[in-house]
């Protein structure tokens, strides 16, 4: 297999000649996007050959570079990246930061991952930017990581997800998204703010956020469905604990998860804020009761409004039916709810 | 249960005879003893005895042990795996090595394949000049210095 007229040192050398261009766009896939395409002036056989390479990073650090460098780069990468020859792009990275940044070219970056199937998705801009809404709909996307101060996430239909990592920095989050109808939050970040504006056309949700519930609670009082989880890592419920005078008037079905005990002063507030509950589900499960003992007796000297008037349905999922806090629930409950279908325990 | 044995057979006709979960970490070889290309010894042309048996050796080392439960576990752990992958990578000439990427994609054994590809990237090309990546891996330079020139220029990025 070793070709004719060559020296015979090369018979091992010449190995790599043997390898098919597969071969080598897989070696290349292992450096960084910057060494694959230096590859391309090897010789002319090498010439293309980094295009193939379905990882791509363009994470330069543009800090102290002088502007025709910074352009340089910037035109790199709109020359190369609409010509990338992978049908694939498994993951892009791309780090922006400069001045010379423009919308349209992230536009660009963006649009051409998404045609190209992308899967991991790294964008770390400093700018006040927008995302292409072809991003929300990928279905190729596994991993999108957004870096940077001011990244908006423009939604045209009429659900968002949003999943925020705690190690995701604790930068403010804006939400303005007037005719969303289903809002799925889940966010692990210790500290964080957020604004959300009001979404008048939401008809479910379903919300795990620690410190920012308030401004949530406050701009879903549309929805029908919602689903309220206090995420493990809170100490107790007290500290999820939302102000009163925000009336959820459309909402029947509520779903409310703890993991930890006081959740009995959250429900009420709840249930006075939900006149027209029909359906309870509380999945109280495994949680851990506190050394310290919390009151948990009922100081409730009105009965809600739903209990009396609304509520059908309660289904109660709980490790542990012992526990004081359940226990004086359920009496409470029994005694009060008069439209009540039979009880329903899932254990 | 009684652990069934696998006979491979290289290019120049070397014999080898291994475990079954030894020889299943290749992808290929299942394909292989389905055809029923071999019933007794399964030979594969593109490999030979020098090159197989570090394919063997590498897939004895990283074989998962079955443990009593019906789970799985690595016969070494992840630390002593890589420590070991490294060595065994470093022992080797160019020529083994090259054989070895083309073995471990023939066979379809990932890990191994992507050994291989990391360490040709690593020690052949990051951090080397043109000229060296070129001594390195035997690639005749057939630009004209004009040529040369050019591809340069419109990759300037990658070289500044």
């Amino acid at each position: 297999m070793v070709k004719k007229g060559r020296q015979i040192k090369s018979n091992a050398m010449d190995r790599i000649n043997e390898l098919s261009d597969d071969l080598l766009v897989k070696i290349l896939s292992f450096v960084p996007t910057k060494v694959s395409v230096s590859t391309s002036i090897l010789s002319k056989r090498w010439e293309f050959l980094w295009m193939w390479v379905p990882k791509l990073e363009y994470i330069d650090f543009e800090y102290n570079r002088s502007k025709s460098s910074l352009l340089r780069y910037r035109d790199f990468i709109n020359k190369n990246l609409p010509l990338h020859k992978a049908p694939i792009i498994e993951s892009l990275r791309l780090r922006f930061l400069s001045a010379l940044f423009r919308h349209a070219d992230l536009n660009l970056w963006v649009e051409i991952a998404v045609s190209r199937c992308v899967r991991e998705l790294e964008l770390c801009i400093d700018h006040d930017s927008v995302l292409p809404n072809s991003l929300y709909t990928c279905k190729s996307l596994v991993t999108l990581k957004l870096e940077g101060n001011k990244v908006r996430v423009n939604v045209h239909g009429t659900r968002l997800v949003l999943f925020i990592h705690s190690v995701c920095s604790s930068g403010g989050c804006v939400i303005d998204t007037p005719s969303l109808k289903y809002c799925e939050v889940e966010d692990h970040r210790d500290s964080f703010s957020y604004s959300i504006n009001h979404m008048p056309k939401l008809e479910e949700a379903d919300v795990t956020v620690g410190k920012g519930l308030q401004e949530f609670l406050g701009s879903i009082t549309s929805v029908k469905r919602l689903t309220l989880t206090c995420p493990a890592s809170f100490k107790n419920v007290e500290e999820f604990m939302y102000p009163a005078g925000i009336v959820f008037d459309q909402l029947e079905n509520l779903k409310l998860i703890t993991y930890k005990n006081g959740w009995l002063k959250l429900l009420f507030r709840l249930l006075n804020d939900s006149p027209k509950l029909r359906v309870l589900r509380l999945p109280v499960f495994g949680y851990v009761v506190d050394q310290e003992q919390i009151s948990c007796s009922i100081e409730q000297s009105w009965i809600p409004e739903c209990l009396l008037k609304s509520l059908e349905t309660f289904e109660f999922e709980g490790c542990d039916k012992g526990k004081l806090e359940e226990r004086e629930f359920l009496s409470f409950l029994f005694k009060h709810a008069r439209c009540l279908k039979p009880p329903s325990f899932l254990s | 249960m009684s652990k069934k044995n696998i006979v491979l057979k290289s290019s120049n006709g070397i014999i080898f005879e291994v475990e079954e979960a030894v020889a299943l970490q290749s992808e290929t070889i299942p394909y292989m003893i389905e055809d029923d290309c071999a019933n007794d010894t399964i030979p594969l042309a593109n490999v030979t005895g020098d090159i197989l048996a570090l394919v063997i050796e590498y897939c004895k080392k990283h074989v998962v042990v079955a443990d009593g439960d019906g789970g799985g576990s690595s016969s070494s752990s992840q630390e002593d795996l890589k420590n070991w992958d490294a060595q065994f990578m470093n022992d080797l000439d160019q020529s083994k090595i090259f054989n070895l990427l083309l073995a471990a994609d023939f066979l379809n054994i990932k890990t191994l394949f992507d050994l291989t590809c990391q360490f040709v990237a690593d020690t052949m090309i990051k951090g080397k000049s043109v000229e060296e990546v070129r001594r390195t891996l035997n690639i005749e330079k057939d630009y004209t210095s004009e040529e040369e020139a050019k591809a340069r220029q419109e990759n300037e990025w990658a070289f500044k």
